[in-house]
């Protein structure tokens, strides 16, 4: 419940410097405004999950774990897989982080993920039915930020999607007498659309992406936009106790729409 | 058009009807109700008060904190009276759009408890909260910029539509809740969930906006009406 | 034209930064001044002022000067940490913690006798940005009420040396700074 930011305490006189760089159209990493820190991700180096990735942005690093397993499906949706979406920070990635159940900005950082996978479908849920009404797929996507060095939301998604177009999940069979069977045959996990999350925050008057920990200290508030395929909103959240202007997030969306081929481009490209 | 229509009969830009009341409880400092349809809210404040332990209060401002919950028989099916993630989650979001409402330069190293129940949701129960507790926040006595006036948009068979139904938001492409302070031209909550085209977006932006102006002249009305009974209460005329 | 009194609800525009200066209860954004609370609205021509008078205060609101009646909580060797249960006539809801400085220099209060926890003040308000700090210097101000350490009766103040207080049960004696309106209850 409380008014709880992550992070050290960034003394005034660095938050003057950071202003007066950006007034002066610089950052403190001499980096563009609309420009992202170096993204690093690695594959398959946890062998039982289904599926992982680990991004480095910046110093930032979040892990993302994909597992598949077989479920009951939701009563209001009996033909389709299920989706569950956590996230935690634990003290590993920062020594803000506590221990214990995930708090009120992990449970937020998790539920802008999931906003992201579900309505514009990130994988054919249908296609994760078993038996109808039954037994489905459920699509269980953890996510663990390993280094706190701002925008975990970011990085998060670029996890998430790393992982989930590596993962690969064991095919059952159904017998007639309505028996599953597991097979030994691992089928790849079909993406049928491509999120991306794109956080500015504002700082002062001015409009950044991609925020390491110092500038998202400082800043105002942070709008999260979620482009999918290239020309569609998939989902925005803003947060962080500041005031945004209409233009501010036209502003925000026209950059997410520009930059957005360029982060599904390495992502892609980073998959063998 | 298509032959689309609201299971209730209102335009795609018609609110349902609403109805607010001030100073509903008497031991809080402050407190609302706020109906819109059936989407039933009350919101209770406290504060400015002292937050304890004392150590982690805030030394250049007060706290602003706030709960979000649904009582169990408000939806259809029982809810466990526990906090769901979707209850924080709504709390947080609720709790950043009052962080940029209310003057919390005034009193440091206090704290403002802004308590949300729902009593009856159906549909933009985010967005009812919002509306009741700017009008509790009036009621306490607490220092800020603006109201706060909010709604959702959203978008249904094709069609951009304004204060969702429970129904609605189920069967919905996507849904916009917006909050904002209508005199500042100020943005304090901004979700989406679905698939929007920035065209739709802008559109619903607007929408938006034409129906949060209506809802803020309904809460300054309320609060003009609650005003005789505000001032005999505290011994003025 | 907004008059002087007119009831202003917060976010209304009350003037530009040129015509008035803001006063409390109002803020300034982008050349303007907006009411920041519900009120009346006071335009001060004399000094080109504009500010609002709340119609509810927040009962954390204190001014200087301010006379509360507080609680004593703990004492430590130059500082009491007290409790306000009343500001002017009305009880708070919300019970604020505010700080006696304890001047031990002066005779009278070197007795260790001097406070106790549990005993009732009258104090005015000194300080109120961050801490609250009270004084109880003046007539008026001091102890109002407080009960004996020893067999819990009520102390009475000597009618010769009202900064006595004695209770007439068990004769314990103990000197401080009581305030004229002490309370006299029968025992």
């Amino acid at each position: 419940m409380s008014e709880f930011k992550y992070g050290v305490f960034i003394p005034k006189i660095k938050q003057k410097f950071i202003l007066n760089l950006l007034n002066n159209k610089k950052r403190v990493d001499n980096r563009d405004f609309i420009e992202y820190r170096k993204i690093k991700i690695k594959y398959g180096h946890i062998p039982n999950a289904d599926g992982c990735a680990e991004v480095q942005l910046g110093n930032t690093i979040v892990i993302a774990g994909v597992k598949l397993d077989l479920t009951n499906p939701y009563p209001s949706e009996p033909d389709r897989g299920t989706l569950i979406v956590n996230a935690e920070f634990p003290p590993v990635a920062s020594p803000d982080f506590e221990p214990g159940p995930p708090d009120e900005n992990a449970i937020e950082l998790a539920r802008i993920i999931d906003r992201g996978l579900r309505k514009p479908e990130v994988v054919d849920f249908k296609k994760l039915c078993i038996v109808p009404g039954k037994k489905v797929y459920g699509l269980w996507i953890d996510i663990y930020a390993l280094n706190h060095d701002g925008n975990l939301i970011d990085a998060a998604g670029i996890a998430t999607m790393a992982a989930l177009l590596t993962a690969k999940y064991t095919k059952v069979d159904v017998s007639p007498t309505g028996e599953i069977i597991r097979t030994n045959e691992r089928l790849p996990l079909e993406v049928i659309n491509f999120p991306v999350y794109i956080t500015h925050v504002k700082i002062g008057e001015h409009l950044i992406i991609d925020p390491n920990l110092e500038e998202e200290m400082i800043a105002d508030c942070k709008l999260t936009t979620i482009i999918s395929n290239g020309n569609l909103i998939g989902g925005i959240q803003k947060s962080g106790s500041g005031a945004l202007s209409i233009e501010d997030i036209n502003q925000a969306l026209e950059n997410s729409l520009k930059i957005y081929p360029r982060i599904k481009e390495i992502i892609t490209s980073s998959v063998k | 058009m298509s032959q689309f229509k609201r299971s209730d009969g209102r335009a795609n830009d018609e609110l349902r009807p609403i109805k607010a009341e001030m100073h509903v409880l008497k031991n809080a400092d402050g407190s609302a109700y706020f109906e819109m349809g059936n989407t039933k809210v009350i919101a209770a404040v406290y504060g400015p008060r002292e937050y304890y332990p004392k150590q982690l209060a805030l030394p250049q401002e007060s706290m602003v904190r706030v709960r979000y919950h649904m009582i169990p028989f408000s939806v259809k099916e029982r809810k466990s009276p526990a906090l769901t993630r979707r209850e924080i989650e709504i709390s947080k979001v609720i709790k950043e759009a009052f962080g940029g409402c209310i003057k919390k330069d005034l009193f440091p190293r206090s704290t403002i408890d802004v308590y949300i129940e729902v009593l009856n949701a159906d549909g933009s129960t985010r967005v009812a909260s919002i509306n009741a507790v700017s009008l509790a926040l009036v009621d306490a006595g607490i220092f800020l910029y603006d109201l706060v006036a909010a709604v959702s948009v959203g978008k249904i068979h094709d069609q951009l539509i304004v204060d969702l139904t429970g129904d609605e938001d189920q069967n919905s492409e996507a849904d916009m809740p917006i909050a904002m302070m209508p005199s500042l031209n100020k943005i304090l909550l901004l979700q989406m969930d679905g698939t929007l085209t920035v065209e739709e977006f802008n559109n619903l932006m607007k929408m938006g906006i034409q129906a949060i102006k209506k809802i803020y002249e309904i809460q300054k009305e309320t609060i003009r009406s609650s005003l005789e009974s505000v001032l005999k209460m505290y011994g003025q005329t | 034209m907004i008059k002087n009194k007119d009831i202003c609800l917060p976010g209304d525009f009350l003037a530009s930064i040129e015509e008035f200066f803001p006063g409390s209860g109002v803020y300034e954004m982008n050349g303007n001044v907006y009411a920041s609370i519900l009120g009346k609205i006071i335009y001060d021509l004399k000094e080109r002022k504009v500010s609002v008078e709340p119609i509810k205060k927040p009962s954390i609101y204190l001014k200087r000067e301010t006379t509360v009646i507080a609680k004593v909580e703990h004492v430590a060797r130059n500082l009491a940490e007290l409790k306000i249960l009343y500001v002017e006539d009305t009880k708070t809801q919300t019970k604020l913690t505010a700080y006696l400085i304890l001047k031990r220099k002066s005779s009278t209060l070197k007795d260790s006798n001097f406070l106790k926890p549990e005993d009732y003040l009258r104090a005015r308000v000194l300080t109120t940005e961050g801490n609250i700090f009270v004084s109880i210097r003046g007539k008026n101000y001091g102890l109002i009420y407080a009960d004996c350490p020893i067999c819990g009766n009520p102390l009475h103040p000597l009618l010769k040396n009202k900064n006595v207080l004695v209770c007439n049960i068990c004769n314990f004696k103990r000197r401080s700074k009581v305030s004229l309106l002490y309370i006299r209850t029968k025992s």
